[in-house]
């Protein structure tokens, strides 16, 4: 059978995944389940039905035409899935009039996808764009991913992977000839709270990282690398964590990395986990204050001295200057 | 509480002390609704005909709106409010005389309001000259009865316009020759067509030299004036001012402009001139107005690229939205790219903020240039300058007819149109043709007769479109019959190809080489997705009957919210589905075709445009809800670009089915979008994205992209708080016109908050 993969959504003219306007591509599937992702609808494997209430009309449409009778709505007309007896059939998805109910996750196989992107060519070529592959885990879906980054690549398209880490090393080293910048998520090292936060600890994604260091060093690969560091409130702000990783950054990969960027925490995914149906507990959190990310932002420059570029970017709150978290 | 607040600072030019004096005086009119310009009613916008003025909406005198009423388009206007009405409204020469409706009795009020229009002069300016009313607030300004009637009859069936056209008239004409150069020609011209006994011609120019003898009286009472203060003032540095204000003035009487700083003066004493009727124009392509006199000072050495930069700023100050146009190419369709292009385009930099300036984009232009053009887009986020493709444009002009000539001198001159420079009045931007109205009639008819074949309800579309295109011709040719005596545009007459030799008004026909119709088309993108889903759900499946379908619409969906869905779940333009999209093409290819069939008194035919201005805000209740799923209280597409939220798949999809249409075969439509400025990454260069985007965009036919960078949710704030200083300042470009959002009347505000604000495209 021809490889597919499950994609959630394409991004084009994406100026935030790498250099250039880019187009982005959201596999489905992760292995992490991080308390703060953005992209929930990602995270499970299979394809999911999403309902949004704003949409719905309350017509029961759904409801009477599920073949395993997984839709119901309760007192306040909310509608209530049973994600276990669900087959994503998309029965009740062609059905709803509203558009209120979507499937998350669309097959495509390699040449389908590679049609899509190579529409947005002559807009991401340009100014250092290209093509990046997110999710999710983009490496869960391996064969697929090669097979369609070769096919770029005859094309001569800037390609960059955006990945958790979280991943058997070979994976990760079979892709790195292809890819010209590894986005690379390092969000705590602390295990056990990385563990707390992620549901896994970062032993592997650690010795992932000197894999791909010595893989890329062996193989004279251009392959660029930054690390990403989402700023939670809470959870991986602390000057500790921060200080941490760039000192660790420091120590064992200076030169090999061109960039560390932390990112910002916002909310506006809260929606996506309303559709899911999922309660999200940092619905409600606020923006960092824009102190304190100038000051973690201060801190990875001194704990990370020796790694070429460290920024910041996100949106951030305004407010007085406020002492720095200094939990954990 | 009148106040200035000043803008964030967005450009490393730095300006001179005394050109910040200049520029917050700009500011504080603009922010203190100086500048307003105001129409009678929600139908000019639907329409562009009011019903009331034959204009838009005369600020005061007899045509004025009530206060109430009138609508505020924004601070785009060059007459300056100073509170007043004209206070000789009951000398003037056609209200003690008698009024009549020709060209002599029209000039006779123009030479009368002008003269007593004072002289204005601020302390530190060197360009001068500015007005506070328009001959509109003084002069009757009305078409006769029978042409109402037509106008009324026209909007019956979705239709109107005041043909009050945009042109852009030849200012090298009038640079080369100066006032007494244009008397001279006027009166050589009028004693020929006396030789031949052509009195209508000599009429005609008696008028002409009424107007341009008080042009120069205007112009030497500013030289008088600045010379008076020149003598009497003790500050040196004002002295300075003065004088040379007085030198400039002074120079340019009679004589044509012989430095740069006397070519800037002499425009605006033309803008002036010509504004003052009530009707502005475009000015075509500054860069290559001005680059002899600027090269020729530079040789001199008594000018740098800093002082002109400064002067030019300082042009663009004085009349408020600027309509001239840069790059584009030359004769020999070489790359016309000058250092004044440069000049022209930094001087907005300098200043920022609210604009009409347009940069015409080719494929050979400099580069560099091109770059730093879609900089200052980026940088300064208020739309300015538009990005134009001047091939697109041209060829255009040439498909119309134009001649390889006329065609090459084109100018970007405000909104979506665009003009061969001193040689078309080809009557656009100014009439509307609401697409939705002859489709709701086709239904209704559809429904009577019980027609339930597609290929029958196009054919009776067909007949209805036609319909209103014929009342509109009827409409727009009694008007061309009473217009160049009803409101003679006499001094844009004098710097046209034509006009003075020909002894007839830029009016009037047989004046200059090119006089088609243009007719902005309202609601293209509602009338394709309601067409593409009645010919699904009714013709095709046959779920619905049409008479069911108006049943729901008549009662604005209500209680047929699952019917509405369903409608709306059909396919929309915008989001690159060939189905959909190809009912685009037979919409606006029909449209084009019907209207390139029909002609007006002046021999040429009508043209579509894929633009209509602000009529979308208002039209909404006007036409009720539509088959595509809209609600009668919902806007229409804005132009040709798809109804809001309709495009879902992001922006490459809603550029690829926005560019399958061939504007060559239209009349400009202009893609409009909202950019959050989080989209432009702190580390990226914003000029590379924007021309990144651009370019391809042009590469793939578009011929106009309009780009705001704001952030929605802070325009929500603005609606709310719009006397908080931090809201003051900012600009939006509103279709192809640009206006600071917190003076915009309400329903625009409104309109603007529900557009799509790209975070990521």
């Amino acid at each position: 059978m021809a490889l597919q993969a499950l994609v959630t959504d394409i991004h084009s003219l994406s100026a935030h995944d790498g250099p250039g306007m880019r187009t982005t591509v959201f596999f489905k599937g992760c292995s992490l389940r991080c308390a703060w992702c953005h992209n929930p609808e990602t995270i499970r494997k299979e394809q999911e039905i999403t309902w949004e209430a704003e949409k719905c009309l309350g017509c029961h449409a759904c409801e009477m035409v599920c073949p395993v009778k997984a839709i119901s709505f309760n007192r306040e007309s909310n509608y209530i899935i049973d994600r276990e007896s669900c087959i994503a059939c998309e029965l009740c998805v062609e059905v709803c009039p509203a558009e209120a109910l979507k499937t998350a996750g669309e097959k495509y196989s390699v040449e389908e996808l590679y049609e899509r992107i190579v529409k947005d060519e002559p807009f991401i070529k340009g100014a250092g764009g290209g093509v990046t592959f997110s999710g999710g885990e983009p490496l869960l879906q391996v064969d697929f991913l090669k097979e369609l980054a070769k096919k770029l690549k005859e094309r001569s398209f800037h390609l960059a992977l955006d990945t958790c880490g979280m991943v058997p090393p070979e994976h990760l080293q079979g892709m790195l000839p292809l890819t010209d910048l590894v986005l690379f998520d390092l969000k705590e090292m602390d295990s056990r709270k990385h563990k707390v936060f992620t549901g896994a600890g970062n032993e592997r994604i650690l010795r992932n990282l000197f894999v791909m260091r010595d893989y890329i060093r062996e193989r004279n690969l251009k392959t660029e690398v930054w690390i990403r560091t989402p700023l939670i409130p809470g959870m991986t702000d602390t000057e500790e964590n921060i200080y941490a990783i760039g000192d660790f950054l420091a120590q064992e990969f200076s030169g090999m990395i061109s960039r560390w960027e932390l990112l910002g925490f916002n909310n506006m995914c809260t929606t996506k986990y309303r559709k899911l149906g999922i309660s999200w507990p940092l619905a409600e959190e606020e923006l960092l204050p824009a102190g304190q990310t100038r000051y973690l932002l201060e801190v990875a420059r001194k704990a990370g001295k020796g790694l070429k570029e460290i920024s910041f970017s996100g949106l951030t709150r305004r407010e007085k200057v406020v002492p720095p978290r200094m939990n954990g | 509480m009148e106040t200035i607040v000043l803008p964030d600072k967005k450009s490393s030019i730095r300006k001179s002390a005394r050109l910040q004096k200049l520029h917050e005086r700009n500011l504080y009119l603009a922010q203190n609704h100086k500048r307003d310009l105001f129409v009678d009613n929600a139908e000019f916008l639907v329409y562009h005909w009011s019903g009331q003025a034959a204009t838009f909406s005369p600020a005061t005198g007899e045509l004025a709106a009530a206060e109430d009423q009138r609508i505020n388009i924004g601070d785009h206007n060059c007459r300056v409010d100073n509170g007043e009405p004209f206070p000789y409204v009951e000398e003037m020469p056609s209200k003690v005389k008698g009024f009549s409706y020709d060209a002599n009795n029209f000039a006779e009020d123009y030479a009368f309001f002008l003269d007593k229009s004072p002289v204005v002069i601020h302390p530190y300016e060197r360009i001068v000259g500015e007005f506070h009313w328009q001959l509109d607030e003084a002069r009757f300004f009305q078409y006769p009865e029978e042409n109402r009637k037509l106008g009324f009859e026209a909007r019956k069936l979705g239709a109107g316009g005041i043909s009050f056209t945009h042109t852009t008239p030849d200012l090298g004409i009038g640079l080369k020759l100066g006032w007494g150069g244009i008397l001279e020609k006027i009166r050589k011209s009028r004693a020929k067509h006396e030789k031949n006994g052509y009195r209508q011609g000599v009429e005609y120019l008696n008028a002409a030299e009424t107007v341009t003898l008080s042009i120069i009286r205007y112009v030497k009472r500013y030289a008088e004036e600045a010379e008076r203060r020149a003598r009497s003032e003790k500050d040196p540095e004002l002295k300075e001012n003065y004088e040379i204000v007085a030198r400039t003035c002074r120079n340019i009487v009679t004589d044509a402009p012989s430095t740069f700083i006397e070519a800037i003066q002499w425009i605006n004493f033309f803008q002036v001139a010509e504004r003052i009727i009530g009707h502005g124009n475009g000015y075509g392509r500054l860069d290559q107005l001005l680059i002899d006199f600027y090269r020729r000072d530079v040789e001199k050495g008594i000018l740098d690229h800093e002082y002109a930069r400064e002067l030019v700023a300082e042009l663009y100050l004085k009349y408020g939205g600027n309509y001239f146009s840069f790059g584009g190419r030359d004769r020999d369709q070489k790359d016309a790219t000058n250092e004044m292009s440069w000049i022209g385009i930094e001087a907005y930099d300098m200043l920022g903020g609210y604009n009409q300036l347009g940069v015409m984009w080719h494929p050979d232009i400099d580069k560099d240039f091109w770059h730093y053009a879609c900089d200052v887009v980026g940088r300064h986020g208020a739309g300015a300058p538009t990005l134009v493709n001047y091939d697109v444009m041209r060829a255009s002009e040439l498909r119309s007819g134009y001649s390889e000539e006329d065609a090459w001198d084109i100018a970007y001159s405000g909104c979506q149109w665009y003009c061969s420079v001193g040689k078309e009045y080809s009557d656009q931007d100014l009439n509307s043709l609401v697409l939705v109205q002859p489709m709701q009639r086709a239904m209704k008819i559809a429904a009577e007769e019980n027609i339930t074949d597609w290929e029958k309800f196009w054919e009776v579309y067909d007949r209805e479109v036609n319909r209103t295109v014929d009342v509109l011709v009827e409409f727009k040719n009694n008007t061309y019959k009473w217009q160049p005596k009803v409101w003679p545009e006499i001094v844009t007459s004098l710097c046209m190809h034509g006009p003075i030799e020909n002894g007839r008004d830029v009016t009037d026909v047989r004046a200059v080489n090119n006089n088609f119709t243009s007719v902005n088309v309202l609601g293209v993108p509602n009338v394709v997705d309601s067409m593409y889903a009645m010919k699904e759900l009714i013709f095709t499946q046959k779920k619905y009957t049409m008479k069911r379908l108006l049943e729901a619409l008549e009662r604005n969906w209500e209680g047929d919210e699952v019917m509405r869905h369903e409608f709306l779940k059909q396919p929309k333009f915008g989001n690159d589905i060939d189905s959909v999209d190809d009912m685009a093409l037979q919409v606006t290819d029909h449209v084009r075709e019907l209207l390139e069939s029909k002609y007006n008194i002046k021999g040429f035919h009508f043209r579509p445009s894929l633009f209509q201005f602000m009529g979308h805000t208002y039209a909404g209740p006007m036409v009720g809800a539509t088959p595509d799923g809209r609600r009668a209280e919902e806007p229409l597409a804005h132009g040709m670009n798809p109804m809001h939220g309709r495009n879902t798949q992001g922006i490459l999809p809603t550029i690829r089915s926005f560019t399958k249409i061939d504007y060559s075969g239209f009349q400009g439509g202009s893609f409009q979008i909202e950019l959050h400025p989080s989209f432009f990454p702190d580390d990226q260069d914003r000029g590379t994205l924007v021309e990144l985007f651009a370019t391809n965009f042009f590469e793939m036919g578009g011929v106009q992209i309009n780009l705001n960078v704001l952030d929605i949710d802070t325009l929500k704030q603005a609606m709310k708080d719009p006397e908080n200083p931090k809201y003051r300042n900012i600009v939006v470009k509103v279709t192809g016109y640009s206006a600071h959002f917190v003076v915009m009347d309400r329903k625009f505000q409104e309109e603007f908050v529900q557009r799509v604000n790209y975070q990521s495209l």
